[in-house]
């Protein structure tokens, strides 16, 4: 006889004709329960109680019991058991919201931090150029002894230029024009906002950090929590960055060139998000492509080793990596001749 | 004052204005999509927007021979947040949608839109893998298909095939199969492709003026 199971009951089946049948309780939250297991691959008791006599089996889940075979069961229906509807849709209902309660795991979160992390940035950006240009009009010098965080807090604490002068002890003549009292008041106004966003981007980067050592420490390690984090968001998950092979790996992030590369054969990309690693974007230009190369190989194996195993392979995946840069800095120390190199690709323009 | 909102020609619980399509809504008062609401008589018509929804595009370029009536049974793939589904869950009134979407981003509205219907049961799946959710779905006689992968095209056909359905429409992205070539090239090689599997192509229809390199290929097993 076959065993086979639908969404209300399991059936053992002969000749297109039920022979017995275990049927689920008719109830939602009970037959959630049980779609539940089945996606999860265990064997109800219902199946148990029927598996004694069977021969095939139409489910992965079965092969224990019997045969696989493929068989229609269309013939077994519902509402011939006093199965509605109505009870069924509220049962997948129950389901599904376990499904998507269950789904906002670490990942998830991991991922809006990195988008806050970079939103941070551009902001932390905006608001920095805005201040240097108002307050480069009272005391232009200043960007050439200050820069980021020192830069705003000199203006929140002292204000004017003589006073951060003072406080710096230094003297200089200044080509900045006069301010009033209440110009300067809004400037430091200003100059607080990017002390804010500087301050709340680099608890974000802890954050991430904390939680990239929870969740992917391997590819923390090798990639950087950031970096790590951002590899994981754009893969969709943990899961799926370790199924993926390294080239994809390589240029995730980079999917507009690519596209762009195959529609108009513009030159292919060599790093996506990964160019952002030291490794990769402090190598000469002609290197970088085999570096990016080099390090994807070894994030998918961190990305492996933390999603499946859970061991700590970091120090190794970090010696080969090192071995590996070596060898490419002495295989390709000058640029190939006659190719075009750039003056070192786009300039970044981020706080990392 | 009411619109002039009649049934469209040729086919069941599609109305039309002259410019817009409606269905009735099945779940009265609510949107799925932020879409216009009508009041008729007795009923409300829900407005149906093609650059929203291909199926409502297919259907203002002419195509009448849908095989949707109100008790159908629709197996959908790649219902996303539930825009077109709930407009086929308006047809099949007495019928059944059933949705499988493999993004749990998509799922979470889709599972709201399905809350409010009675008809539509989400189901979180890859349609890659029919056998996984083949116990969640019952009588399925037409199968929906708007899912813009590589592989779209074999998705189908093997879901035809699991659930033996006798009607489908498979929702064609180009541009997900191959970037490169002429859409219309495309679209003959998944002519050949579908009927080498043995489901007959009664239309192909270009969707460009809505949905720019889809067609809409209108299925018989
Ligand atoms: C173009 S959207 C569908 C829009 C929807 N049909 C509508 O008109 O309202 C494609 C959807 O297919 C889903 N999808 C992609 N691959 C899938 C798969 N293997 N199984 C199920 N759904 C898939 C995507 O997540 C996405 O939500």
């Amino acid at each position: 006889m076959i065993l086979t199971t639908k969404w209300f009951g399991s059936f053992l089946c002969e000749e297109n004709k039920v022979k017995r049948a275990a049927l689920f309780p008719k109830d939602p939250k009970e037959i959630a329960l049980r779609l539940e297991k089945i996606k999860k691959g265990e064997v109800l008791d219902e199946e148990l109680s029927l598996a004694s006599s069977a021969r095939q089996v139409t489910d992965r889940r079965l092969v224990e019991y019997g045969r696989r075979v493929k068989f229609d069961s269309s013939f077994i229906k519902p509402e011939d058991y006093g199965f509605s509807l109505d009870l069924y849709r509220e049962a997948t209902i129950a389901l599904a919201k376990q499904a998507v309660k269950a789904s906002v795991g670490p990942d998830v979160h991991l991922g809006q931090a990195v988008r806050a992390h970079d939103d941070l940035v551009s902001t932390t950006n905006l608001l920095s150029e805005r201040l240097h240009e108002w307050y480069g009009l009272h005391f232009p010098e200043l960007e050439n002894v200050l820069s980021g965080d020192a830069y705003a807090k000199a203006i929140t604490s002292h204000g004017s230029r003589g006073d951060v002068l003072k406080a710096l002890n230094l003297e200089m003549d200044s080509i900045g024009s006069e301010v009033q009292e209440q110009d300067l008041a809004s400037i430091t106004t200003l100059a607080s906002a990017v002390k804010e966003s500087l301050s709340a981007r680099e608890k974000v980067e802890r954050y991430i950090n904390l939680r990239m050592k929870d969740v992917a420490p391997n590819v923390s390690a090798i990639a950087g929590p950031v970096i790590g984090a951002r590899l994981i968001m754009h893969a969709g998950s943990l899961k799926r960055l370790a199924s993926m092979p390294s080239g994809t790996v390589q240029l995730l992030g980079a999917e507009k060139a690519m596209f762009r590369h195959l529609k108009e054969g513009s030159r292919p990309p060599k790093h996506g998000i990964l160019f952002a690693h030291p490794l990769v974007h402090n190598s000469p230009g002609w290197q970088r492509g085999a570096v990016a190369r080099a390090l994807a190989a070894k994030i998918c194996m961190a990305a492996r080793a933390d999603a499946y195993t859970g061991n700590d392979i970091s120090g190794e995946l970090k010696a080969q990596i090192e071995r590996r840069v070596e060898e490419i800095r002495k295989q390709h120390p000058n640029p190939p001749k006659r190719a075009r190199v750039r003056p070192s690709g786009r300039k970044q323009k981020r706080w990392r | 004052m009411l619109p002039d909102i009649a049934a469209v020609k040729g086919l069941r619980s599609v109305y039309s204005d002259g410019h817009t399509l409606y269905t009735i809504n099945a779940s009265p008062g609510r949107t799925v999509y932020g879409e216009r609401l009508e009041r008729g008589e007795g009923v409300e018509f829900r407005a149906w927007n093609p650059t929203r929804s291909k199926l409502a595009a297919l259907i203002l370029l002419g195509c009448r021979d849908l095989r949707l009536d109100d008790s159908t049974k629709v197996l959908y793939l790649g219902a996303a947040s539930g825009t077109t589904a709930s407009h086929v869950s308006d047809i099949v009134v007495n019928g059944c949608v059933f949705c499988v979407e493999v993004s749990e981003r998509s799922f979470r509205d889709l599972v709201a839109v399905c809350e409010s219907r009675k008809n539509m049961i989400p189901i979180l799946a890859d349609a890659n893998q029919p056998e996984e959710y083949a116990h969640m779905i019952e009588g399925v006689e037409f199968v929906y298909q708007d899912i813009a992968q590589r592989n779209q095209v074999d998705i189908f056909v093997r879901n035809m095939a699991a659930f033996e359905a006798e009607h489908g429409i498979l929702m064609l992205k180009s541009r997900s199969i191959d970037v490169n070539r002429r859409p219309r090239d495309v679209y003959s090689d998944v002519k050949r492709s579908l009927s080498s599997k043995l489901l007959k192509v009664r239309e192909v229809v270009e969707l460009d003026r809505f949905a720019k390199d889809h067609a809409a290929f209108v299925v018989e097993a």
